[in-house]
């Protein structure tokens, strides 16, 4: 009896303790990247409708971009990177599962402290390990967390027409920017 | 005669290849805003169909989403928990549990929240 107790009592613990995950979140975080060569036509979109979780109790992340969503300023650009590149329609999304590595909510501060984010993306149905440094601070709206890497849009599959080759940079700086709220 | 004749044709030609090239090239971005509606339907309709996986006309199409606002955020708001709509310009004067109707472009859907996303939204 004694036994079944603890072990009822145990498992009450353990329930409050999954459902006490603190959780910060964002629907509307931004991501932009840029592949543009001196002296020709810029190349760079804005994606503000990224979504991405922060699990504050060990520093699971994973985020996701539609790839429709991308914004550029050139029109004509826009249709090109759905239909030719990313195939939008056929791999609609991009996500990213890792790790903050080494933290803790109290290494959590108002000054940006520096984590290795860990993990795997995947673009294009193409998956490859990436890692990056991540700078996360504590604000009064939430969490901030800023990251930027460069990618190599062969090695996700991507193929960039010779015509244009010459006009799109052959590494593609990525910089992310979210503010995830409780 | 001829051969001054035949100069400006071909200075015609090469204007309005440079006119057709620009135009091609710059054409203006879509205005969701004027396009037709490829369907129109309350949130639990369009959740449903992204479930299960028969959406495939609706993507990157103008549609119309009708539901309760459940959720208001900078330039952008969230509507019975199932479809995130963002506003190039925000609507002023909209309030938690309001029912509307939104027209923008379907983007996809978010299986991190299980959310259907909408971009260059306008109420109606």
């Amino acid at each position: 009896m004694k036994l079944k107790l603890t072990l009822l009592f145990l498992l009450i613990l353990y329930v409050c303790a999954v459902s006490a995950q603190t959780k910060y979140s964002t629907k509307s975080g931004t991501i932009t990247f840029e592949a543009s060569v001196p002296s020709f036509e810029e190349v760079k979109a804005t994606n503000e409708q990224v979504s991405a979780v922060l699990n504050l109790d060990n520093g699971t992340f994973a985020a996701l971009a539609l790839i429709n969503g991308f914004r550029f300023k050139v029109a004509l650009m826009e249709e090109h990177f759905n239909e030719n590149y990313m195939e939008s329609a056929t791999f609609p999304k991009a996500t990213f599962k890792g790790t903050l590595d080494g933290f803790s909510p109290s290494s959590l501060t108002g000054n940006a402290s520096s984590f290795i984010l860990k993990g795997e993306l995947t673009i294009h149905g193409n998956t490859q390990p990436l890692e990056c440094l991540a700078q996360v601070s504590k604000t009064t709206d939430g969490v901030r967390m800023e990251t930027s890497f460069v990618l190599n849009p062969k090695e996700f599959d991507i193929e960039i027409p010779q015509i244009v080759s010459s006009k799109i940079a052959k590494e593609v700086l990525v910089s992310v920017s979210l503010l995830l709220k409780s | 005669m001829k051969r001054k004749n035949f100069l400006i044709i071909i200075v015609l030609i090469l204007a309005l290849a440079a006119y057709f090239g620009y135009r091609y090239l710059y054409h203006s971005h879509r205005n969701i805003q004027q396009e037709a509606p490829m369907a129109s339907m309350p949130v639990a309709d369009i959740q449903e169909l992204f479930k299960a996986g028969k959406a495939d006309s609706l993507m990157n199409k103008a549609v119309i989403v009708f539901g309760i606002v459940t959720e208001l955020e900078g330039k952008s708001l969230t509507l019975e928990g199932g479809v995130f709509c963002s506003f190039d310009e925000m609507p002023t004067g909209l309030s938690l549990q309001q029912q509307i109707t939104v027209k923008g472009r379907c983007v996809g859907y978010d299986d991190l929240f299980e959310i259907v996303k909408l971009d260059q939204c306008q109420t109606q």
